[in-house]
């Protein structure tokens, strides 16, 4: 009896540990020695959070990343942007996980998570096809300039990547058109900044970070959110189900 | 009866040099103060971690990207460089161990006034 009932303590303190964690995964791997039985007494005791996506319909990887954020508090007290490279989209959440505004992109048109050394420090004619990724990643957001003298946010400062509006420059590249489209296919364009359509980000990016910074996460194309960010399945939480929830 | 006096008269002696002894290993032992080096301030860190804080003047280094590091700041007036383009530099406060930024540029765009901005200059981006 009162090794059930410490089993259950202990599994209760893992569960209670898991937000704690800020997605380092290491203090997950520990709560694995705990029964499923345990976990499923000890599961309801403890209120778990999720991201309120609205109406809107996220990818799994991008509702995983959110519920993950909601739960751990990963966000500390700061609004969070989640960038979902695969379907090209992009959710806007304050800081309570309340999405306040979604919209279509563009992105790197190349496939991958990383970015080149230095690409930052090289001009554009130097950047390779294959290195013409958006880095995955959290990275803190803020406001700024680029060399056009356009308002942007920095999403990675070193590597040059920011978010902004799209941009019409190159004709042939036909940006509008591409966001507008509903395939994911055509939004892979730019060099690997994040492009909005101008009406969101005047009504939803910018003021967003007029005043402070703000959390952003870019999912992965290649990697598995985990992978990235450590981040553990809430909905499996919530089912009770511990084994599935790690990363 | 000599002897007596003899007797007397070292352990007197004893005695004295004794407590001389003590008084003076008193007067020299360490002293218990110790550097009271705090965590510098990380006005521009994104999430760097400052792992340890030594005091024998080493010289750090500290990243500007999203996972940078500073090792072994000294304590006692030595500087750490910012890399990742940056020309700042981190200095020593002698008082509370507290570094400052005395750089020129570390990222942020000078004000028109010669002060540093909290925004980030500008730069290409990626399109």
């Amino acid at each position: 009896m009162h090794s059930a009932r410490l089993l259950v303590a202990v599994a209760t303190a893992l569960l209670i540990g898991l937000p704690l964690a800020g997605g380092s995964g290491q203090a997950v791997e520990g709560s694995a020695t705990a029964s499923a039985d345990a976990v499923q007494d000890a599961a309801p005791k403890r209120g778990f959070r999720r991201a309120d996506f609205g109406g809107s319909k996220p990818s799994v990887d991008a509702r995983h990343v959110a519920d993950w954020i909601a739960d751990s508090g990963d966000n500390g007290l700061l609004d969070f942007v989640v960038v979902d490279k695969k379907f090209a989209a992009v959710y806007v959440f304050g800081s309570d996980a309340v999405l306040r505004a979604s919209s279509p992109i563009l992105l790197g048109s190349a496939l991958g998570d990383t970015s080149a050394p230095d690409i930052g420090e090289r001009p554009l004619s130097q950047v390779l096809p294959q290195e013409r990724t958006t880095p995955a990643g959290r990275f803190m957001g803020e406001r700024g300039r680029n060399a056009r003298d356009e308002d942007v946010v920095w999403v990675d400062y070193d590597a040059a990547v920011s978010m902004h509006r799209v941009l019409t420059t190159n004709a042939a590249e036909r940006r509008l058109e591409r966001l507008a489209t509903p395939s994911v296919e055509d939004n892979r364009i730019s060099f690997g900044c994040i492009n909005v359509p101008v009406a969101f980000y005047e009504t939803s990016i910018r003021p967003m970070f007029a005043k402070t910074r703000a959390l952003i996460y870019v999912l992965p194309d290649v990697l598995t959110p985990q992978q990235v960010f450590g981040s553990y399945k809430v909905q499996a939480l919530v089912d009770g189900r511990l084994a599935a929830a790690l990363p | 009866m000599k002897f007596t006096k003899h007797l007397i008269s070292g352990a007197v002696a004893l005695a004295v040099a004794g407590t001389l002894g003590m008084a003076y290993a008193q007067t020299n032992a360490p002293g218990t103060s110790t550097p009271s080096a705090q965590a510098p301030a990380r006005g521009l860190d994104k999430s760097a971690t400052i792992p340890s804080q030594g005091t024998t003047g080493s010289t750090g280094t500290m990243g500007t990207n999203n996972s940078g590091t500073m090792t072994q700041q000294g304590t006692s007036g030595t500087t750490g460089t910012m890399n990742s383009g940056s020309n700042a530099t981190m200095s020593n406060d002698s008082t509370t161990g507290n570094r400052t930024t005395t750089g020129s540029a570390n990222n942020r765009r000078m004000n028109a006034d010669g002060t540093m901005s909290t925004e980030l200059a500008a730069r290409a981006d990626r399109g």
